[in-house]
């Protein structure tokens, strides 16, 4: 009976573990066929030939460019979300600023649908003149950000005894030191969370790029999607770029996984 | 609750000053970048505004608004948008429930295996949809080619206008359904074990435990985690963008996809405006039901 339910339970994980890798392995695969060998019946599943060469071209080919502009962007959203998150989390989260509420219309703003904001937006950057700069991409990602930004961080903050903070401020320091000195230390592994998260959603977020991006900034979710609307579609390239866009995300996923599942449950927890 | 009551007994003038201090840059970021623009997308959807033709911009009331609710192509984007809603929180919370019972037992390696499921939570859309839109390809791709050769019919994925919602739902689900696993499995981690061990004794089969104790306590978790997702997949844009682009036709265009065609394609600002709005209600009406299926647990 036991030997029975381990096979059963050993060969639903391994269906699982091909269900979440096939698609992976289907792509990378891809990366080393020529243009034609993607469209063949049956379905080359083995790599024809063992060739980087869709990389060198892809990256050749804006992929190294929107690999830049994701890195600058998604680095500066997330430093700006932490950076302010954190202060507004630490007065939600300790001093109860604004009331129950203000987290509530902090997370209706995750609620509005892209085109809402992005519309507005678009108008008034088109005056400001900064469309297709990373301003616009850097400002709207963080905006879309924060709120989620504070509500993880005021929770890891509320972890915080205050006892301690009372101590600290009986040996007479000053609230900025203890927010600085004791407080963000003490939730560094929900800061790191929360950068992370922060990090993720820049490097991925796809349709306020495609308002906001042209031609002097692409990041790579708008360089893949242009490579496929060119009239041969090289999907070796594609495949090649994707790759090149999502092993930094896993590499850094497998390690952060503590903070990635810490950050991933915590919402739906605590909510 | 005591450190709520503590920290009220110490909150001072002084306190609130110096909260306010810290709220002061996220208030101005939130009010630039997120309340003025929702207020001008307000006011603009008041207008026939008409960026790409040169008719000038006339005040039409709640002109946009009704024209909204007479617009048949608006109509099939609520339908395309609730059942990929549905559809979604259904496909993710089998395939998650799945998973989570699967996993919850200590065994070696189980943490690299939750790792790896982890995966495809952390691309791009854009990517899955790149990935999917080649897997589930007519004639060329390894899950048609994996059904003609069990013998049967191959599916048109992204021609067919009863396949293409499915075959988005998929690509979605395939990516989201390890959160709504890790989500189940840390509830499923919390039910009292001696709770489970004393219904044991008392001669309750695995079963009987699972249905009358498991699933009851897991409720709240699992409305909370279909809500989150709801929320998620009632804005997704990216994977039907890169797979059929809304079609064919408009079978998966989604409310989301067509204010963003009416807004960034034809440029009718003021309709589009009013577009996101009404979009914006219908997801609170939604989001607004959840919660009350969660109250009611209580």
């Amino acid at each position: 009976m036991k030997t029975t339910n381990n096979i059963i339970r050993i060969a639903l994980i391994s269906a699982l573990l091909m269900f979440v890798l096939f698609p992976l392995y289907w792509m990378f695969v891809g990366t080393f066929k020529t243009t034609g060998e993607h469209f063949t019946d049956p379905p080359k599943l083995l790599p024809p030939r063992i060739s980087f060469d869709a990389y060198s071209e892809g990256l050749a080919n804006r992929g190294g460019k929107g690999l830049l502009d994701s890195f600058i962007i998604a680095t500066s959203t997330m430093i700006l979300s932490v950076g302010l998150g954190s202060l507004g989390a630490y007065a939600i989260g300790r001093y109860k600023w604004g009331g129950k509420n203000l987290i509530f219309i902090l997370l209706a703003i995750q609620m509005l649908p892209p085109v809402s904001l992005a519309l507005p937006l678009f108008l008034m950057f088109n005056k400001l003149n900064i469309v297709d700069t990373y301003p616009a991409l850097i400002i709207c990602d963080t905006c879309f950000n924060l709120p989620y930004a504070i509500w993880l961080l005021q929770g890891f903050f509320e972890e915080i005894p205050i006892e301690i903070e009372e101590a600290a401020r009986v040996d007479g320091s000053s609230r900025w030191q203890i927010f600085t000195q004791m407080v963000l230390p003490l939730s560094l592994p929900g800061i790191i969370a929360v950068a992370f998260f922060t990090f993720i959603f820049a490097w991925n977020e796809f349709i306020l790029a495609y308002v906001f991006a042209r031609t002097k900034v692409t990041p790579l979710t708008v360089v893949i999607p242009t490579m496929v609307n060119a009239d041969t579609i090289r999907w070796e390239q594609v495949y090649a770029v994707s790759i090149i866009a999502v092993v930094p995300v896993i590499i850094l996923s497998l390690f952060l996984q503590k903070y990635l599942i810490r950050g991933l449950t915590f919402g739906a927890v605590k909510g | 609750m005591i450190t709520a009551q503590a920290n009220k007994k110490t909150q001072s003038w002084y306190d609130k000053a110096f909260a306010s201090k810290l709220m002061t840059p996220n208030i101005i970021v939130i009010i630039v970048i997120c309340v003025f623009p929702l207020i001008y997308g307000i006011f603009l959807s008041f207008f026939q505004y008409e960026l790409a033709l040169p008719s000038p911009i006339k005040f039409v009331g709640f002109g946009n608004y009704l024209k909204v609710f007479g617009d048949a192509t608006f109509w099939s984007a609520v339908k395309v948008s609730f059942i990929s809603v549905i559809g979604g929180a259904a496909l993710q919370l089998f395939l998650g429930f799945g998973a989570a019972l699967i996993l919850n037992r200590d065994f070696r390696g189980r943490s690299i295996i939750v790792a790896i499921l982890l995966i495809p939570t952390t691309l791009a859309p854009v990517v899955v949809g790149f990935i999917f839109r080649m897997l589930l390809d007519d004639r060329f791709g390894p899950v048609n080619y994996l059904i003609k050769s069990i013998g049967l019919q191959p599916i048109s994925w992204w021609g067919n206008p009863q396949a293409s919602l499915p075959g988005i739902i998929i690509a979605n689900g395939w990516e989201w359904f390890p959160f709504v696993m890790l989500v189940l499995l840390a509830g499923l981690q919390s039910v009292p074990q001696d709770l489970i061990d004393s219904a044991r004794v008392d001669g309750a089969s695995d079963w009987n435990v699972f249905w009358k104790i498991v699933l009851p306590l897991l409720k709240t978790v699992m409305v909370v985690v279909v809500l989150i997702r709801a929320i998620e997949d009632l804005k997704m844009f990216d994977i039907i963008l890169v797979t059929t682009g809304g079609g064919p036709g408009i079978a998966t265009q989604t409310m989301n996809m067509y204010a963003y065609q009416k807004g960034f394609s034809f440029f009718s600002i003021g309709y589009a405006s009013a577009l996101s709005y009404v979009q914006l209600i219908l997801a609170l009406i939604l989001v607004r039901f959840l919660f009350s299926q969660l109250s009611k647990e209580d």
